[in-house]
């Protein structure tokens, strides 16, 4: 047999890969693979679908009760180190002190020799799939094999099966399958990719089969999110190709798998460069303002406010920024930049109708909108409003303008 | 079946609640567990809060699905609209006013309870003072939207929750006034977005007969209910298993409102209002 191996993972949009929530692992060794995706609304889920995933693939000899428990207690021992660092947040403590869990669905494939003969054994828990594809495959829907613990008709809710982190308070029933080893694909995906492999049938096998790299996997989340076909979630696929080849091992023939860590590195640096980056366009613009600025004072201009400088002194004084922070704030530019680009196109036509309709319309300027208001002993005044009257504050015209403008908060959008 | 405002909150497309509460002097009635309105009001939005923050975070990092707005009306002068705080839900995590000590007890995962020590993050003080200026309240918060949906026109339809214990009054008649905020209302439930139109649900803190998601203004007995009727948006389709789910009747044109709420009734209605209409999230 020789099998090919490709994995590729992506966080929801506008997130961080350092926020996805799925995970996958395998061991060539063991000849074990799985795939895990973290319950969003749960207690640290990715560090949950994290252990499981690594765990269960390294695991030789397999205990499930023990495996569980192993688990648990690597989850509790990680999450209480974040706990009690120093900077752990009221959030993390509170819900910590809770005993809150986290939750992760997961599927997990091995390859065993019996006699002279491969088999395969799967099982799945939750709304993370299975499915194996035959190489001369005819009738999707009669020859697909599929793997989950969702129950027929399969819809997709955010309420998965799940294994949880603490207790035995594990949600569904896990899910077996055991077959001989033939040629054909394994696919190991969590929810949305599942959702959308379920609805475009053999198409989804065609198009999953070009990705030759993350970038790829990364363009195909991109476009088909666009379409609405995709759901916009966490999205991870680990495919397994197995090929005859009449000899009785396996063989390992190619590995382009994506590790989550270092993809979460590379983010990092790119955060970073670009925070440096800004950092020193700041600086030039400082200078060059500087510059701009003396040559006014040489010509006895009073200069102006120099917010540009307050805003570096502001950066400087700053504490150091987290990587979460700096990565909202990543995020937010490539967002920002892009909505504004779309914007401008708006805005222009914005002005122009803004402009055309001045000439037309005469100015409403004058028009008083503050206009006096005179307490009147209204004899149905209710009691409420007779205790509003007592509180006898002034009803000055000036504080009916909120205390700010709506900008203020249209700013932060 | 209708899908206007189904559209799910995203850190790609955050929702939008805006609380708008009445900050006016009768906040100071005395209403429930030895609070007064507005203590009782500002305890719930401040649980309110923490929950979206709880339900919103991975463990250690807050996500951005929902910019909350807090404008109060009434408080700080007779007819004063304040922005009491808005910001992204990260943005509350990390800088409450304040924090508070309590005691709690949950389950010891065996059958018992067990008392925790729990940090309950504060964001908005009561205040009592000055008159009800709903109208101008409510056209402050239309400005709102149409800045987020000018910035965000793909994001999920804004939401309003207004807290009051009274008719408008703005010291002119309360026909006026009630006629004002009518008239905003209105145009707000008219502005349209790709997730549909913005909501107004309401929320009345009094004693009277509780009346709650009718679907006729003929079925209520009383001014301050018929009032409540006129402004609230009829409980969409995506909100209607939700409200189900926390034992509101919501029938086929009810309206999101709840008049003389008890406290039981006031946080359910809450919570109903700032669930985004699903326990969806993306």
């Amino acid at each position: 047999m020789q099998i090919s191996i490709k994995g590729y993972i992506t966080s929801k949009e506008s997130e961080l890969f350092y926020d996805c929530a799925d995970r996958y692992a395998y061991n060539k060794s063991q000849n074990k693979f799985a795939i895990s995706d973290g319950v969003s609304k749960s207690f640290f889920p990715k560090i949950w679908a994290d252990v499981l995933v690594n765990r269960w693939v390294d695991s030789k000899e397999f205990d499930e009760a023990q495996f569980i428990l192993d688990c648990q207690k690597d989850w509790l021992n990680q999450v209480t180190e974040i706990v009690n660092r120093s900077n752990a947040k009221w959030f993390t403590k509170n819900a910590f002190n809770r005993k809150e869990s986290g939750l992760a669905t997961f599927v997990g494939l091995r390859f065993y020799k019996k006699k002279k003969e491969w088999f395969w054994k799967a099982n799945a828990l939750g709304d993370s799939f299975l499915f194996f594809v035959p190489k001369e495959i005819k009738d999707f829907s009669k020859e697909c094999i599929v793997l989950s613990s969702k129950q027929e008709p399969i819809v997709f809710d955010n309420f998965p099966d799940y294994l949880s982190s603490l207790g035995s308070n594990h949600k569904g029933k896990k899910q077996l399958k055991e077959n001989l080893m033939t040629a054909g694909t394994f696919y190991l995906m969590t929810d949305a990719l599942a959702e959308w492999f379920l609805n475009e049938k053999d198409n989804a096998f065609n198009k999953i089969d070009v990705w030759q790299n993350q970038k790829d996997f990364e363009r195909f989340v991109d476009e088909e999110r666009y379409n609405k076909k995709l759901g916009n979630d966490d999205s991870a696929i680990l495919t397994i190709k197995i090929e005859e080849d009449k000899k009785d091992q396996i063989k390992y023939v190619l590995e382009e798998v994506s590790d989550i860590n270092e993809l979460i590195k590379v983010q990092q640096k790119e955060i970073e460069d670009s925070e440096k980056a800004k950092e020193q366009e700041l600086v030039v613009q400082k200078e060059n303002l500087n510059s701009v600025t003396e040559t006014e004072q040489l010509q006895q201009f009073e200069p102006e406010g120099n917010k540009l400088s307050e805003e570096l002194e502001t950066e400087k004084e700053k504490p150091q920024k987290g990587f979460i922070e700096k990565g909202k704030e990543f995020l937010f530019r490539k967002k920002e930049k892009e909505e504004s680009d779309k914007q401008k196109v708006t805005d222009e036509t914005i002005e122009l109708s803004e402009k055309h309709q001045k000439e037309e319309e005469p100015s409403s300027q004058d028009e008083d909108t503050n206009t006096e208001t005179v307490k009147s002993e209204d004899s149905d005044k209710n009691e409420s409003q007779e205790i509003e009257s007592k509180s006898k504050v002034k009803t000055e015209s000036s504080t009916k303008a909120p205390n700010k403008p709506s900008q203020n908060i249209t700013d932060k959008f | 079946m209708n899908n206007s405002n189904s559209k799910q909150w995203s850190s790609a497309t955050p929702g939008y609640i805006i609380f708008l509460v009445d900050q006016s002097g009768s906040m100071a009635e005395s209403f429930a567990e030895g609070k007064n309105r507005s203590e009782f009001t500002a305890l719930v939005i401040n649980r309110t809060i923490n929950e979206l923050i709880n339900t919103n975070m991975d463990g250690e990092k807050v996500k951005d699905r929902v910019f909350i707005s807090m404008i109060g009306y009434g408080g700080s002068s007779a007819l004063a609209v304040d922005d009491i705080r808005s910001d992204y839900l990260s943005s509350f995590a990390d800088t409450p006013l304040r924090m508070e000590q309590l005691k709690k007890k949950v389950s010891d995962g065996a059958g018992g309870l067990i008392e925790i020590d729990e940090q309950m993050p504060i964001f908005i003080e009561p205040t009592a003072n000055g008159l009800t200026p709903m109208a101008d309240a409510l056209s402050f918060a239309k400005e709102l939207i149409e800045g987020w949906l000018q910035k965000k026109p793909n994001n999920p339809a804004p939401i309003i929750i207004n807290i009051s214990d009274g008719l408008p009054y703005t010291g002119d008649s309360i026909d006026t006034a009630m006629n004002n905020a009518i008239s905003v209302s209105k145009e707000i439930m008219n502005i349209s977005s790709a997730d549909g139109n913005p909501l107004i649900f309401n929320c009345h803190l009094g004693e009277g007969q509780t009346h709650s998601f009718n679907e006729n203004e003929s079925e209520l007995s009383d001014d301050q209910a018929k009032f409540l009727f006129k402004v609230s948006s009829k409980v969409p389709e995506s909100y209607k298993q939700d409200a189900v789910k926390r034992d509101f009747k919501a029938l086929p044109e009810s309206r999101g409102f709840v008049s003389n709420a008890d406290p039981e009734l006031f946080i359910q209605f809450i919570n109903f209002g700032s669930s985004g209409g699903s326990d969806k999230i993306a």
